[in-house]
């Protein structure tokens, strides 16, 4: 877990703007609606959302805020729109993004 | 309670807004800067540049990404876009595997490279071995050399 950490860090260093990857592989995601799960919203604990990431949708993305200091969390990744979209609901998230298309839908609900 | 800023009707609209920016730039690297406005027309560059998952967006694609992000701030102007399109640099095909293959097929082995190019024998390892991230500017130096000694 800690050479997975290192390699994280790495690639959060390379990428500070944003970055969403598949554990263990650490390849990019390419397709599909990103939604961030709401268990690990908003946190600067690389240890916390690495272990529920790998215990649950094993994505993991990140990004430097204003502040600059690294946020992580874990991701899902939802080819359907639809379902997409009830995830969003669940985690209670303002919105999803499309990786492939650039396309952006918000929670009205909100 | 902060004032609202003159371009928004609504917190809602403005919070869409900033979310959609700063989604763009995360997931797609994709940046918006206002070029000029008038009481009728807003005049906006959209840009991508390198996305690390490889999506890049055609110039319709990000026009239209431009227009439906500033109908959220300037609904009844015109909004004309300029989108600027990421254009890969032909070093961007470096790697481990491209460095290896290069290798081999002209015969140069590590400690030629390492002569060639001054620099020390454990970080061309660590760079073919992938235990070091290659930038462009490493990437372009691999690229260039081996396309003079072809």
């Amino acid at each position: 877990m800690d050479n997975l950490k290192t390699k994280i860090t790495e690639i959060a260093k390379a990428n500070p703007d944003g970055f969403t990857i598949y554990l263990p592989s650490l390849e990019f995601v390419k397709k599909g609606w990103v939604i961030a799960n709401a268990n690990t919203q908003n946190q600067y604990s690389l240890d916390f959302v690495l272990d529920f990431a790998m215990n649950h949708n094993r994505i993991i993305g990140g990004y430097k805020n204003e502040n600059g200091v690294f946020q992580y969390d874990a991701s899902i990744v939802e080819p359907n729109r639809n379902l997409a979209i009830s995830l969003m609901l669940l985690h209670n998230q303002d919105c999803i993004y499309n990786l492939e298309t650039g396309e952006y839908l918000t929670n009205d609900l909100k | 309670m902060g004032q609202l800023p003159p371009h928004f009707t609504n917190i809602k609209t403005m919070n869409h807004f900033e979310n959609a920016i700063a989604l763009h730039k995360r997931h797609s690297r994709i940046s918006f800067k206002e070029i000029s406005e008038t009481d009728t027309e807003i005049i906006v560059r959209v840009s991508q540049t390198r996305n690390p998952n490889g999506n890049h967006l055609s110039k319709e694609r990000l026009t239209e990404i431009g227009r439906e992000l500033y109908a959220l701030r300037a609904e009844t102007k015109n909004i004309i876009v300029h989108a600027t399109t990421y254009i890969e640099a032909p070093a961007e095909i470096v790697n481990a595997d491209w460095i290896k293959q290069q290798m081999n097929l002209h015969k140069i082995g590590n400690k030629k490279l390492v002569a060639d190019l001054g620099i020390p024998k454990a970080e061309i390892s660590a760079l073919i071995n992938e235990h070091r991230e290659m930038g462009i500017r490493t990437k372009g130096l691999f690229y260039y050399y081996f396309k003079s000694v072809s």
